[in-house]
């Protein structure tokens, strides 16, 4: 097949290469180095799920793709398939493969797959100092020699090696590797070629990828030829398969193995250096079963300090209270009366409603400060790998839900912002598991801002209310959570995940991302909290809102046992919790509720959706049905509860 | 040279639940051992994904922890996976 014949060398003209390699080996700093261009990068597995571009800034007319990580082909997951994609559809001039040095089996396994595409390509072994530390002495020039390609050893977060992997890039070259596999194997590549159709890799190769039962190559293969023709694909796989006793993708990985033990032993040698030292032991102990735990707590305690009472507390009153509610506010609410003289108008911005007295201003001065500490805290967590090991200390709890360990990541960003967490589902294997965690961040997982409020609010009844207060929804979290695992079709996914070694966090690393998170907040969020603010005050100024509170008073009075004036702040709370709570707040300290009115309304408002924000952002990902189920069931879920717990306390006499 | 993992590539074994060879989860934390085999039970996506970290059948791993899960280290990666798989893995002790 001619027109299949690869590229040989990079070419001026043609100019994409693509960035390959096992997770967590650094491929997003290299892009970074190549382009300049910032994508997230973090110390676990799974950072990158879409592909990332950018131009080459030492290398003419090049663009550099950086995808998704791929332990093996054939590709399992979802965001492994997106490498296999960008391979079968776009021509590369070149692949450049990022490989972790310390892990040279893995990584030379991949090598030895890219190679047999018979593309250029270069590897960089990166992550050389973990390597040395753990001492490794690699030969690079051994393994140039042996597949045909450089080597180029290379430690991306120094920037160290990268002159010499550009110089290598210029000049790469298609190596000529050709591994030869069991008979049964070699009969079925000869006659799948002959059926398969043209693609940007060797035909050999795709065959390989077609015989190892690829997911995203047997779909692409199938949309490119005809029933017949795949059906006898199909036949002449699972032939080879009975005729050899076994699928063709085990004969063909113990071949690769084969091959890579024995290169990998001619080019590592292992001196008696000892790899131990301070963040190896604590990356054990914080998944050990009982000094895992303190380690934990040591972790959120910090969280606490930093999100809840610096950025909360502190940044909050300096920016809300002096700034705004000081200064910025009263200037510009006489700036617009003095300006604008229709008050319908004027209202619009800066009336009890106003896109500036409730939007920018809670957007900028109250959530801004928490979002941003609590930013710079998870940056550090992800730098530091320590957050995958919280799937390990929390997987039987999960379990209990229908759930693995690795929920536990959107749970901890939701204490933060529920809406970003939401996002962060993707990381999940399945759309189960996604759709179960989102259900729980959108009902019992209060965000920083609301957090704040009713634990000031409990602080002014007593310990026993915090106690109630936390045992309902965390009771409900729960039994939400092993309701809904049963009910909605699927089965669980296991837990299995990779910890990467802790490390100290990169100062530079940790601010880029806080400010690429501070600018997604500002063009994703701040608009949808906007245009919650202009929905309020259209049905203001169309007295429905009046209305929606004087509703509302049955069920508030009757059902809750509340004041009616309570109404006004659930209606809010629809908007955000965290105003209601402020709402409920101000009457807990006009003496207008009782201890058990208090506990009763902040329960209640803790089980709304979070915030409108919140509910568009699972429209967005999981689509207008699922997330108007989510509100059918949230809110008046809420209400139950709420009453349950208002006549539970009645009955006991508590609080009354 | 020095084999640090002493890897042989051998053909996994897949062993039937009437024969019960050691298993991984039988190993205490600080012991190595080589794999010889998955159960036929594993599910085979959680098999080819083991086999992609690296485990594979001739390899030597070593055990970190079993509880709350099974946390081992086969080359210079760190796994960890629910004991339930680590039972399916059949292993002898080295």
């Amino acid at each position: 097949m001619e027109c299949c014949a690869p590229t040989q060398t990079i070419s001026t003209t043609l100019n994409n290469i693509a960035l390959i390699g096992n997770p967590n080996v650094g491929k997003s700093v290299l892009f970074h180095r190549l382009t300049g261009h910032y994508v997230n990068v973090s110390n676990y597995p799974g950072t990158t799920v879409e592909l990332a571009q950018g131009t080459a800034r030492f290398l003419p007319n090049v663009n550099i793709v950086d995808t998704p990580g791929i332990i093996a082909f054939p590709s399992r997951t979802e965001d492994e398939q997106v490498t296999t994609r960008v391979l079968l559809n776009r021509a590369m001039s070149a692949i450049l493969q990022v490989g972790d040095a310390k892990n040279l089996r893995r990584t030379l396994f991949l090598t030895v797959e890219i190679a047999e595409m018979g593309m250029p390509q270069v590897l960089a072994l990166n992550m050389m100092d973990e390597a040395r530390s753990h001492g490794l002495i690699l030969d690079h020039a051994q393994l140039a020699k042996r597949i045909g390609i450089q080597v180029v050893p290379t430690i991306a977060t120094r920037g160290e090696g990268m002159q010499e992997l550009i110089f290598a890039l210029q000049g790469a070259q298609a190596p000529a590797l050709h591994l030869t596999y069991p008979d049964a194997v070699e009969a079925a590549l000869s006659a799948v070629e002959a059926l398969l159709p043209c693609s940007p890799i060797n035909p050999r190769a795709l065959g390989l990828l077609w015989l190892s039962a690829d997911r995203a190559g047997e779909q692409w293969i199938r949309d490119q030829i005809g029933t017949p023709d795949y059906q006898k694909l199909i036949d002449i796989r699972d032939e080879a398969a009975r005729k050899s006793g076994k699928p063709c993708g085990e004969l063909i990985q113990q071949t690769r193995l084969a091959f890579v033990e024995e290169l990998a032993g001619s080019a590592l040698q292992k001196t008696e250096k000892s790899s131990a030292h301070f963040l190896n032991w604590l990356g054990r102990m914080s998944t050990h079963p009982v000094w895992g735990l303190p380690i934990l707590v040591t972790v959120l305690f910090g969280l606490y300090e930093f999100v809840g009472v610096f950025g909360a507390g502190t940044l909050v009153g300096l920016v809300e209270n002096d700034l705004f509610g000081g200064i910025i506010n009263p200037w510009f609410t006489g700036l617009v009366q003095r300006l604008i003289p229709i008050p319908l108008i004027a209202d619009f911005f800066v009336g009890q409603y106003g896109i500036w007295t409730i939007g920018v201003t809670y957007a900028a001065a109250l959530l801004l400060p928490i979002v941003f500490t609590f930013f710079i805290a998870f940056g550090i967590l992800e730098d530091s790998g320590y957050l995958p090991r919280l799937s390990v200390l929390s997987n039987r709890i999960f379990q209990k839900m229908g759930l693995n360990g690795k929920a536990v990541l959107p749970m901890i960003l939701g204490l933060g912002c529920v809406t970003m967490a939401t996002m962060t589902t993707r990381i999940l294997e399945n759309k189960r598991d996604r759709l179960l965690v989102i259900l729980l961040l959108a009902l019992a997982v209060p965000c920083s801002a609301q957090l704040g409020v009713v634990l000031g609010m409990l602080a002014g009844v007593s310990l026993g209310a915090a106690l109630i207060w936390s045992g309902v929804v965390l009771g409900i979290l729960m039994l939400v959570g092993w309701l809904a695992a049963r009910l909605i079709p699927g089965e669980r996914a296991p837990l299995m995940v990779e910890l990467p070694p802790l490390r100290l966090p990169v100062f530079s690393n940790v601010l880029m991302k806080t400010l690429a998170r501070l600018e997604w907040y500002v063009k994703e969020a701040v608009p949808l909290f906007l245009f919650g603010t202009v929905l309020l005050f259209l049905l203001d100024k169309t007295n429905v809102l009046p209305l929606i509170i004087r509703a509302g008073e049955p069920l508030v009075s009757g059902w809750l046992g509340l004041p009616p004036q309570t109404s006004s702040a659930f209606l809010l709370g629809f908007l955000r919790r965290d105003f209601a709570a402020t709402g409920l707040f101000a009457m807990q300290t006009q003496g207008l509720l009782s201890p058990a009115q208090v506990v009763v309304s902040i329960v209640t408002i803790t089980l709304f959706i979070p915030c409108i924000a919140s509910l568009f952002m699972i429209v967005k990902e999981r689509g207008a049905k699922t997330a108007t189920a989510m509100a059918v069931f949230i809110f008046p879920f809420a209400f139950l509860v709420g009453g349950l717990l208002h006549r539970v306390l009645l009955f006991v006499g508590w609080g009354a | 040279m020095l084999n640090l993992w002493n890897k042989t590539t051998q053909p996994a074994q897949t062993w039937s639940p009437a024969y019960r060879p050691a298993r991984l989860s039988d190993l205490a934390p600080g012991k190595r051992a080589a794999i010889t085999g998955f159960d036929e039970r594993l599910a085979v996506t959680q098999k080819e994904l083991l086999q992609a970290y690296g485990m594979h059948a001739g390899c030597t791993v070593l055990v970190i922890q079993q509880r709350p899960v099974t946390v081992i280290q086969v080359e210079h990666t760190e796994l960890a996976f629910e004991t339930e798989i680590a039972r399916l893995v059949c292993i002898q002790a080295v």
